[in-house]
């Protein structure tokens, strides 16, 4: 457990765990014996980076949202072990068993004092998944080459089991692959620790749950080495304005339904090639927090028939006023950000061609705007 | 005041007049209607049909209308509303084919746009640069024999989980018989062929079953005991990447009882004195890729629709995946309840509420449906105190297990109220109800298999808690947990992979 930031109110506010895992001993290209059924997988290059992002997007969150972070504990198994919170560099615990176990027991109390606390979990790592059942590996997984999950949480029975916590609002962010191990099913015992007992607990219905996951069922998660996931990339776009809604008070407010919604947008923004979905598991809506300004929002600008956004001059404006303008040649599609609100995107094809105009409503998640062509 | 007319426009799609699939849409008004209007949320928006969906509003002006389709789908559109009345059609994006609207409405395919995008994208992952956490190949595996066209293939090793699964566990003195061949052989002479070298047959086994998980071995999912199988054929292109399967109506698939001539053995059988008869029926499709069995995916056989008394459509969609499987979903042509459910698998538990609040006292009370009831009690069971859509809700779930357990969701609902929804009942009273309905086979819906663990594991834990070993429940719980390993969280009706 390393507690990085704990703000020592205890009024309601955001508690975070944030667990990233690189460096697999016993799987491919790690420094100790090889598990022999590592299935092919090896040392990761991006949840430490993963990590650290969706950290500063906590660290700069008051500026954004009106939701206080009152705690945040972190567990990293990569090298350097070095956390940054702002200024300050924290050496932190890595992510075995034991530590993970007992960093979930921790954020469970720190959520129980009051329910309305907000919970938040971001895991990335290796992860292999069967049906409903997910299993995150930690540092040592293979270590152990009679029960090798003994190095593994059973994800999804780890979140029934935190029910019995009193914060009604719970949010897991699971940047891991599901790929289905048919030999892991079929040979190797349990599949990972349940750090809380899902006994008697009677509030199904009150615990709103909502886990997002990098991949579906079945398929693989994606990161570049030396680079934050694209799931954390979008993720902490998605918070930053994409994810919101407008409420009935005239202001923006970020929901869980919104966070899936601006995720399938998003992701396919950071990394095109990547065919990626969040998935669900079923839970009332809920407000995480509200937007203390008017949200950024993904706007795409191309032509139709599509060949002119090549050619084209595409320029914005609001009010009258132009704010940007590209200039060709560009080979793809004119991506920009821009506040909520009422702009006019034109196109000019030059040689005496008519210049073409539309107006449009910046809107969350993503706004594509296609401005017919001659 | 002005008056908003909304629909949704899915080209192709085909509907009865009064029965159409739903949209949830928010209507949202923009900077400069703002102050005066308020956003109208959760707005019902038939889609395809020719109603409106016709919505009030304060002023005119400029308003985003941002709908969810039951695939996902978020549409969003900027509308003018005038002084009077404005009629606006949103058009959603094309389906593959003109004859899988309903399933492209659904999710059960994606749209025609996205398929060519996902074309585009296909195998430039790797050359991209992103670098995959992890391969997925497999340890040693023998690969199976390859299938000639509904003909049975090299016979499986003794074990085998195929084999498993259509093992007849009963003989006359009602323990584990050894016909396993002979049922075996009944399926494999039922197969039709599909595309891509798939074929399925839609079986029916009977229930319930005796402890079905107390003599199981560790990898072996039963479904009951097998009565016939019939080979069914696809529609549509044969070349396409997908194929659909109509389920033969519930009389026709009964009349097959008595038409193989495997059968004969078993039937003989069952005339035997002292045999039971026959007491309700569950019906599967079963997937075989290459020979082997891949997939079991429960069917609703004699479903009726919500509107009409008729039984309605079902449809088998099948598709082929990037890695080269054959996949395998449900489509009921029910469509308020085909929405409900559509949203309930994308985890939107607000909008399958609000679709189904309207219909829940004809669900629950006329009981015509039990297996559409067992689908709006999950919107009840994960719905919050605060926003309990009726108040007799917990007493039809206790109902709708207790007078309907072939549809084993309705047991697993109840005893959910009672671990995990603060009913006044004992752990025994739930453990009682879970063994029950894992006599009944597989639950119809994923969401069941979900819950039937985890009130096992509930269950269980209490028990270690009280240090008594129960070794019915372990067996249960061993069951259930292979059942949810197993289950395609794709779907919303449970299918298996084998």
């Amino acid at each position: 457990m390393t507690i990085v930031h704990d703000d020592g109110d205890a009024a309601p506010g955001l508690h975070a765990l944030l667990i990233g895992v690189d460096t697999y001993p016993h799987l491919k290209g790690g420094k100790k014996k090889l598990f022999k059924d590592h299935e092919e997988m090896g040392q990761l290059g991006s949840p430490r980076h993963s990590v650290q992002l969706v950290g500063e997007w906590l660290y700069d969150s008051s500026k954004i949202v009106d939701m206080p972070v009152r705690s945040i504990d972190v567990l990293m198994s990569t090298s350097p072990k070095s956390f940054k919170w702002g200024k300050k560099k924290v050496k932190v615990d890595r992510a075995s068993a034991q530590n993970v176990a007992a960093s979930v027991l921790g954020w469970q109390a720190r959520g129980n004092a009051d329910p309305n606390n907000l919970l938040v979990l971001y895991y990335c790592g290796h992860g292999v998944s069967w049906g409903e059942k997910q299993s995150l590996l930690l540092e040592d997984f293979g270590g152990n080459v009679f029960d090798p999950f003994t190095d593994a949480v059973a994800i999804d029975e780890t979140i029934d089991g935190m029910r019995r916590c009193a914060a009604t609002r719970q949010l897991y962010f699971l940047d891991a692959c599901r790929s289905v191990s048919e030999d892991y099913l079929r040979n190797l015992g349990n599949k990972g620790i349940r750090i809380i007992d899902a006994a008697a607990h009677s509030r199904l219905g009150i615990v709103r749950q909502h886990v997002f996951h990098a991949a579906e069922n079945g398929l693989q998660a994606f990161g570049k080495d030396g680079e934050p996931s694209i799931f954390a990339q979008s993720l902490v776009r998605a918070l930053s304005g994409p994810a919101a809604s407008p409420n009935d008070d005239g202001g923006w407010e970020i929901k869980a339904s919104g966070i899936y919604a601006a995720l399938d947008k998003l992701m396919p923004l950071v990394e095109p090639t990547a065919i990626q979905v969040a998935n669900a598991r079923l839970s009332e809506n809920f407000s995480l927090f509200k937007l203390l300004a008017a949200p950024q929002v993904p706007v795409s600008v191309y032509c139709k028939p599509e060949h002119f956004t090549q050619t084209a001059t595409l320029s914005c404006w609001k009010q009258g006023a132009q704010l940007r303008r590209r200039h060709p040649p560009r080979a793809t599609n004119w991506d920009l950000e821009l506040p909520h609100g009422d702009y006019e995107f034109r196109a000019s094809l030059g040689q005496g061609v008519p210049e073409k105009s539309r107006n449009v409503t910046v809107f969350p998640p993503l706004t594509n705007v296609a401005i017919s062509c001659p | 005041m002005s008056i908003l007319e909304l629909r949704i426009e899915q080209p192709s799609l085909m509907t009865r007049s009064g029965d159409t699939y739903f949209a949830v849409a928010d209507i949202l008004p923009l900077d400069s209607s703002r102050g005066r209007a308020k956003p109208i949320r959760g707005v019902q928006v038939p889609i395809g049909g020719r109603s409106y969906a016709r919505v009030s509003l304060v002023s005119p002006g400029h308003y985003l209308v941002r709908a969810k389709l039951p695939s996902g789908e978020i549409m969003l559109q900027r509308i003018e509303v005038g002084g009077r009345k404005t009629r606006v059609q949103m058009e959603s994006e094309d389906s593959p084919h003109k004859w899988l609207s309903q399933e492209k409405v659904l999710g059960l395919v994606p749209s025609a746009a996205h398929i060519v995008k996902q074309a585009a994208m296909h195998g430039a992952l790797e050359d991209a640069g992103s670098r995959s956490r992890q391969k997925s190949t497999k340890i040693s595996r023998s690969r199976p024999a390859k299938a000639v066209e509904g003909t049975s293939t090299s016979p499986k090793p003794s074990g085998s989980r195929s084999a498993a699964l259509f093992a007849d566990r009963f003989d006359a003195s009602g323990r584990a018989s050894r016909a396993v061949d002979t049922v075996e052989a009944l399926v494999r002479a039922s197969l039709a062929s599909l595309n891509y070298d798939a074929s399925l047959a839609i079986a029916a086994f009977e229930v319930p079953t005796r402890s079905i998980f107390a003599s199981m071995e560790s990898d072996q999912v039963v479904l009951g005991d097998l009565l016939s199988g019939k080979g069914v054929s696809p529609s549509g292109d044969e070349s396409a990447m997908y194929s659909v399967v109509e389920v033969p109506k519930k009389a026709q698939l009964e009349r097959l009882h008595s038409v193989p001539t495997m059968l004969s053995q078993l039937q003989a059988r069952r005339k035997a004195p002292g045999v039971r008869r026959p007491r309700a029926m569950r019906y599967y499709a079963i997937l075989a890729e290459r020979g082997r069995v891949s997939r079991a995916c429960c069917v609703p056989v004699g479903w009726v629709s919500l509107n009409g008394n008729r039984e309605s459509r079902i449809k088998l969609v099948f598709s082929r995946t990037p890695t080269g499987k054959t996949d395998m979903a449900i489509a009921v042509d029910d469509p308020k309840i085909a929405s409900v459910l559509s949203f309930l698998q994308r985890g939107d538990l607000g909008s399958a509420k609000l679709l189904i609040k309207s219909s829940l006292r004809m669900l629950m009370e006329k009981a015509q449906n039990p297996m559409a009831a067992a689908a709006a009690a999950y919107v009840l069971i994960y719905s919050s105190e605060d926003t309990e859509p009726h108040a007799n809700w917990r007493q039809w779930i206790r109902n709708l297990g207790a007078r309907f357990p072939f549809v084993p969701d309705g047991l697993i609902q109840h005893a959910t109220l009672l671990l995990q929804r603060g009913d006044p009942g004992a752990e025994e009273d739930a453990r009682a109800l879970l063994l029950r309905a894992l006599d009944f086979g597989p639950p119809m819906y994923r969401l069941g298999v979900k819950l039937l663990a985890e009130n096992l594991a509930i269950v269980r834990s209490g028990e270690m808690h009280r240090k008594h070993d129960n070794g019915v429940t372990a067996a249960a719980l061993r069951y259930a947990n292979w059942l949810a390993a197993r289950v395609d969280t794709r779907h919303a009706f449970t299918v298996l992979n084998i």
